[in-house]
């Protein structure tokens, strides 16, 4: 694939536009929201990474990387016209049919933004066919939140709830959203378990306080929806890397529900 | 399933006609170890009496494979085959155990999604089995439930009668494609009766108490278990060399490299595929989290991946009882111990 443009998120995370070179392939592929792609910096490696842009968007693919390896790494000395390699997609993504008709509560932190984003447009391209939609989005500073141009354009919307939110410490002068962590901040806004289901991603820590907040606030395990990073190398449930209990993460996942997650052997 | 007989002259004429088509791979007595290695002469064979130290998985998962090659010059990228072009092969001398191993291997790369290096390999390749007539001292493969003596599994299986003659078990329609070219090298078993019964009467397959254990308990131990003070003890010896999986003829777990130098003006190289274990502490890290961050947990989840989640994913345990694993660990880790245990151990509630 071609890398077509490129955009500086924050100090560490970059999202970049692809474009497959063979006129076939860019018509037939096809994806979900959630499933992920196997990127290839020739040299360096192969890296994991979602497909964060929407599957409703024709001719082109973004991911959004965040310095984190020797790939990542690799990834952001690339300029626009570089070539990278893809495979994909992998993973079974979110249940779509499932959130069809519900109300949909997506809470997300950091880099854990960017499956939420492909969903999230994805959604708004069927609005009619959700109920109402809240996003609550934090990180650790200012700098830090993903995707700022976009949220800007979902809190001006008035068919979505945004929140922003960030870590103490983490504002600067003119940040007019809220300070806190997420866990904290999700419980001082009004969420409703009747017809809602949630899709959390982020940080493990994260994702154990939401989990543990939205239970005491009765939402059922079985409409908690959020994603396991584990480790994936080869995205075909072969190489034994994302093996947990009888599950592969790169197969049976990384897209799970709290019901689901509660039968695994604890080491995620 | 058809029988036939061969002579060892016979044989050793075959083999000469077939070194001049196929690769072949048998068992060679090595200075150190025994290992399946590629053979130019029927005399380099090793006809181990038991198990060779190193299983024939390399020949189907090679320890460093390349998957294709990279060539970038400016901004446009080439991708091509390998080199490593696979002619047929046949492999010789594989034992139920490792037999079995392949077909353990074989779910693996071919259910929910084909491997094609792997099935390429195993496609290309006969494999002609031998049974076992005595176990090796480490060797535990009846309490895994693997008939030592069965041709399951093999395309042919050659039995040595020690009077000069193999037996000649045709197994699958592979071995049937491959005797119909090479039928007359072969002659009609008419003593069969006799021949075998001198070779059941020494038959001596009993392996003792101390490696007998009941896997039905110790998978339902095993589904209760994930927390026990069992996993710390056993494991607090562990090293982490990931000897045991690499030995192990069904541990298939493996990580990318990419090798690469610039040369003429371009950048070019290999991405490969390299074998990996769960025991090594980088399998499961990632930059931000690490899931078993301990050698007691990922001892624990070489055990349970073995006997208990491949047995939930696939219906079949993943250890064929080679006992590769228990000779050959630098701090004498011993599986069979550890399965005796938690058979006693449950047996007791
Ligand atoms: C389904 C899925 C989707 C993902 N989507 C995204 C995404 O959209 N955007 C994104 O930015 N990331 C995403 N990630 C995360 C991303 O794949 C990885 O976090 C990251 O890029 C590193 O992957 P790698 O395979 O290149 O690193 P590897 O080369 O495997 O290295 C892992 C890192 O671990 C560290 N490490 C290795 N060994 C040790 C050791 N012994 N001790 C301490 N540290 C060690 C090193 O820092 C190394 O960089 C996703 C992950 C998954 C599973
Ligand atoms: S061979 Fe022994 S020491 Fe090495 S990883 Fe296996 S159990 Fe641990
Ligand atoms: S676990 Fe040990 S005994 Fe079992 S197949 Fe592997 S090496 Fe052989
Ligand atoms: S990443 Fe290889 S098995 Fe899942």
């Amino acid at each position: 694939m071609a890398i077509e443009d490129i955009i500086v998120e924050t100090p560490d995370v970059k999202t970049f536009r692809l474009i497959f070179q063979e006129r076939k392939i860019r018509r037939h592929f096809s994806f979900k929201a959630g499933q992920f792609g196997k990127y290839s910096v020739f040299g360096e490696g192969e890296s994991t990474f979602y497909l964060a842009s929407s599957p409703t968007w024709e001719g082109y693919l973004e991911c959004s990387v965040r310095r984190a390896s020797k790939v990542a790494e690799a990834f952001h000395k690339l300029g626009v016209g570089d070539r990278i390699g893809f495979r994909g997609p992998y993973g079974n993504g979110f249940p779509l049919p499932e959130l069809t008709g519900k109300n949909l509560i997506l809470i997300g932190s950091g880099i854990g933004i960017v499956p939420l984003r492909s969903l999230i447009w994805n959604c708004l391209d069927f609005r009619e066919s959700f109920g109402k939609i809240t996003i609550l989005y934090g990180a650790e500073r200012v700098a830090d939140l993903v995707y700022k141009r976009e949220l800007r354009e979902w809190e001006s919307r008035r068919d979505i709830n945004l929140i922003r939110t960030v870590d103490p410490g983490g504002e600067e002068p003119g940040w007019d959203g809220r300070v806190g962590f997420v866990p904290m901040i999700m419980r001082e806004i009004d969420l409703l378990p009747e017809k809602s289901w949630v899709i959390t991603c982020g940080p493990p820590v994260m994702i154990k306080f939401v989990i543990e907040g939205l239970i005491s606030l009765g939402f059922s395990p079985e409409r908690i929806i959020t994603t396991l990073e584990m480790k994936i190398r080869c995205g075909l449930g072969k190489c034994g890397r994302c093996n947990i209990g009888k599950h592969y993460v790169c197969q049976d996942g990384p897209v799970f529900t709290y019901a689901q997650i509660g039968e695994f052997p604890n080491e995620f | 399933m058809t029988t036939k007989l061969i002579t060892r002259n016979s044989l050793k004429k075959l083999m000469r006609d077939l070194l001049t088509v196929f690769e072949i791979v048998a068992p060679v007595q090595g200075e150190a170890v025994s290992a399946f290695q590629r053979i130019s002469a029927y005399e380099e064979i090793g006809w181990p009496d038991s198990n060779t130290a190193r299983s024939p998985k390399e020949f189907f998962l090679p320890p460093a494979d390349g998957l294709f090659r990279f060539q970038q010059t400016g901004r446009e990228t080439l991708l091509s085959e390998p080199a490593n072009h696979h002619g047929p092969r046949i492999i010789l001398g594989v034992r139920p155990c490792d037999a079995a191993a392949l077909a353990i291997m074989d779910r693996v790369f071919s259910e929910k999604g084909i491997d094609v290096h792997y099935t390429a390999l195993r496609d290309n390749t006969l494999v002609i089995g031998q049974p076992c007539w005595k176990p090796g001292k480490d060797c535990f493969c009846t309490s895994v439930g693997i008939n030592p003596t069965a041709s399951l599994n093999m395309d042919i299986m050659l039995t040595d009668l020690r009077d000069e003659r193999f037996l000649v078990d045709i197994v699958s329609p592979k071995g049937e494609d491959f005797f119909s070219y090479f039928s007359h090298f072969f002659q009609e078993p008419e003593d069969l009766p006799r021949a075998l019964s001198a070779q059941t009467r020494e038959m001596v397959f009993y392996l003792g108490e101390d490696k007998m254990f009941d896997l039905r308990v110790i998978k339902k131990w095993l589904d209760n278990n994930f927390e026990n003070p069992l996993w710390t003890k056993t494991a607090a010896r562990c090293i982490g060399c990931g000897a045991c999986s690499f030995l192990c003829p069904t541990c298939h777990c493996f990580d990318f490299t990419d090798e690469s130098t610039y040369q003429d003006n371009s950048f070019q190289g290999l991405r490969k595929r390299v074998w990996d274990s769960c025991s090594f502490s980088h399998f499961t890290q990632t930059p931000t989290h690490q899931p078993r961050p301990t050698q007691d947990r990922r001892f624990r989840q070489r055990i349970m991946h073995k006997f208990k989640y491949s047995f939930d994913r696939y219906q079949q345990l993943a250890c064929v009882g080679c006992g590769r694993c228990r000779s050959l660990c630098p701090v004498g880790i011993d599986l069979v111990e550890v399965l005796v245990s938690i058979s006693r151990q449950s047996h007791q509630f």
